[in-house]
């Protein structure tokens, strides 16, 4: 089972709880008051805007969900967070071999797969 | 509302924890908590939170009558009444469709579906009330005069979704009086993080090979393509689940509650009964103490009981067949264990009983994910090279070298390592004032970094609810 360690100093676990407690406060604020960006150039994409509300999208959990949605579009710092991302997501991702074949994989199971579409040359 | 995204933790807990800390008596505490635990709820289901107050108040109604008619047959009417209305509720949302479709496709009748959608954490509250009213009755738990009280109970936000299952009995006192010290606060942030990162990081990056792998078309799979598949779903599951419930656990401490551990470092098991005393115990506890021993445990009628049980555990995760299969292959492993497998078991090196368990958790995973026996069936043949299926591909083997860091990092979180890791620096912490500060700057270092992944995975990532929400 696993044991319960907690902090040895009381001052050490206040400045823990403090740590958590505070980021979240400050940043939640930022990201009330911030003005929201439209458009994601990294991503080339429109952000999700502010859903507007219905009683309809209440009741039947969309408004909620848009919400979430247009608040982790809209997150202060937003790209700075992706690019950490990034690296997480190449972390578990590298190569444990010195191999340099390349193989190309569409299994057709995502919408996002590479679905063959012709480049042209402009 | 879900613990994994950022509306949870910029705004939902700031707030929370806000109003909490202001709130001078625990009455009023108990007020904030109630009332943010309800917006919680209402946020992913606002439909459904009037089914959730129907069956919380259907067990309080229940309770008073229990304590009213005390040592009569009126308490044991209203303990039943009580358990059935509450089951009548979970057998309407969850089970009738399938009970109809099942019957409509044998006797080719024409019973109407409801298709009434599910709604979220039905079956955890559902037991939850239930072990109040059956505590009341056997006169381990106290009636809760209060409705705001006992909804307190079966709502909150911490564990409301997907668990642990709180017996009523380990948690009445701390609705009426409990204290935060520092220390735990801190304790429920690291563990808090630490869910947080499982389902982050880890739960939503298996996810995606489970996605990429066996959640479409499986014609293309080779053997290890299948094995690949299934063992990021035992990942992503282990994750996902024990994730939710560190979280839960975290978020208790940081209000003041201790909830019971619900994992156990489960796919280290030594045996398929060990690895049920290790897997999502809070429902193996339940059904121990509120099925299997009221039915006469191993007294008497030991395998119709054991049957039963695995019966209804595979039905509790869903209305499907799959999920029956799943259950009664627990219960065919069991009995073997239990007729002669635990001695032979307990003979054989560790690594090989390690290696049985861990081999049929992961096959007990197949049916377990597809619903469809068509896709299931499909799926062993694969994994077991029936039909002259390749041992490997040049795709598969490929997806599997570029994913080998995250497999063996899933590896080492699985195992009880970080656990070994922490016991060392606190046995370090305890040569002189110096190291103990250092262990516990440490601690707070690494929930800082954890917050900055979680944070950064969460932006990147679109919606990902836990599994075992749709339970």
């Amino acid at each position: 089972m696993e044991k319960e360690y907690r902090m040895n100093f009381n001052i050490f676990a206040r400045i823990s709880v403090a740590l958590f407690v505070m980021p979240i406060i400050i940043i939640g604020a930022i990201s009330a008051f911030d003005k929201d960006q439209t458009v994601s150039k990294d991503e080339n994409r429109t952000l999700k805007q502010k859903p507007e509300f219905s009683v309809i999208s209440l009741v039947s959990g969309d408004l909620t969900k848009d919400f979430d949605e247009y608040y982790a579009d809209t997150f202060p710092n937003r790209s700075g967070f992706m690019k950490i991302n990034k690296k997480i997501n190449a972390f578990f991702s590298q190569r444990a071999t010195g191999s340099d074949n390349i193989v190309i994989i569409n299994r057709d199971n995502d919408e996002n797969d590479f679905k063959g579409e012709a480049l042209t040359e402009k | 509302m879900v613990f994994s995204s950022l509306t949870f933790i910029y705004i939902f807990l700031p707030i929370c924890f806000i109003l909490y800390y202001s709130a001078s008596s625990i009455k009023m505490k108990n007020i904030v908590l109630l009332s943010m635990s309800l917006f919680f709820y209402a946020w992913g289901e606002p439909r459904w939170i009037v089914v959730l107050l129907l069956s919380s108040y259907v067990e309080y109604l229940g309770g008073l009558r229990i304590d009213k008619y005390k040592g009569t047959w009126k308490a044991k009417a209203s303990l039943i009444a009580s358990v059935v209305i509450s089951l009548s509720i979970l057998v309407i949302f969850k089970y009738f469709d399938f009970f109809a479709s099942t019957v409509n496709s044998v006797f080719k009748t024409d019973i109407g579906l409801l298709r009434l959608g599910l709604p979220i954490g039905i079956s955890f509250y559902t037991f939850q009330t239930i072990t109040y009213s059956v505590d009341v009755y056997r006169g381990r738990a106290k009636v809760q005069k209060s409705f705001a009280d006992l909804l307190l109970y079966t709502c909150m936000f911490p564990q409301l979704i997907a668990g642990p299952i709180v017996r009523y009995v380990d948690i009445d006192e701390q609705i009426r009086d409990r204290k935060v010290n520092i220390k735990d606060a801190s304790y429920g942030v690291t563990r808090f993080l630490i869910g947080l990162s499982k389902k982050a990081l880890l739960a939503n990056f298996a996810g995606q090979i489970v996605k990429e792998l066996i959640a479409g078309d499986l014609n293309k799979l080779s053997v290890l393509g299948a094995w690949i598949g299934i063992i990021g779903y035992s990942f992503q599951i282990y994750f996902d689940f024990s994730g939710y419930s560190d979280m839960a656990i975290g978020l208790g401490h940081m209000f003041g509650f201790k909830y019971v551990e619900n994992f156990n470092y489960p796919y280290i098991s030594k045996s398929i009964s060990e690895f049920w005393k290790r897997w999502h115990i809070s429902l193996t506890t339940f059904f121990r103490e509120y099925v299997y021993i009221p039915l006469g445990g191993n007294r008497k009628n030991h395998a119709l009981n054991l049957l039963i049980v695995w019966f209804l555990t595979g039905m509790w995760h869903g209305a499907s067949w799959n999920f029956i299969i799943w259950g009664l292959y627990y219960f065919v492993f069991i009995m073997l264990e239990n007729l002669f497998l635990r001695k032979l078991l307990n003979k054989i090196p560790r690594v090989f009983s390690r290696l049985y368990t861990l081999l049929v958790v992961i096959v007990g995973w197949v049916f377990f994910y597809f619903e469809d026996i068509g896709k299931l069936k499909q799926m062993l043949s694969i994994m077991f090279g029936f039909g002259g299926i390749p041992f490997s591909n040049v795709t598969d083997f490929a997806y599997f070298s570029n994913r080998l860091f995250f497999f063996i990092i899933a590896i080492i979180a699985c195992t009880p390592v970080a656990r070994y890791v922490k016991e060392l620096l606190y046995k370090f912490s305890e040569k002189s004032l110096r190291c103990e500060s250092l262990v516990d700057i440490t601690n707070i270092i690494f929930n800082l970094i954890l917050l900055i992944l979680c944070t950064s995975a969460l932006v990147g990532s679109s919606y990902n609810p836990f599994l075992y929400f749709r339970f």
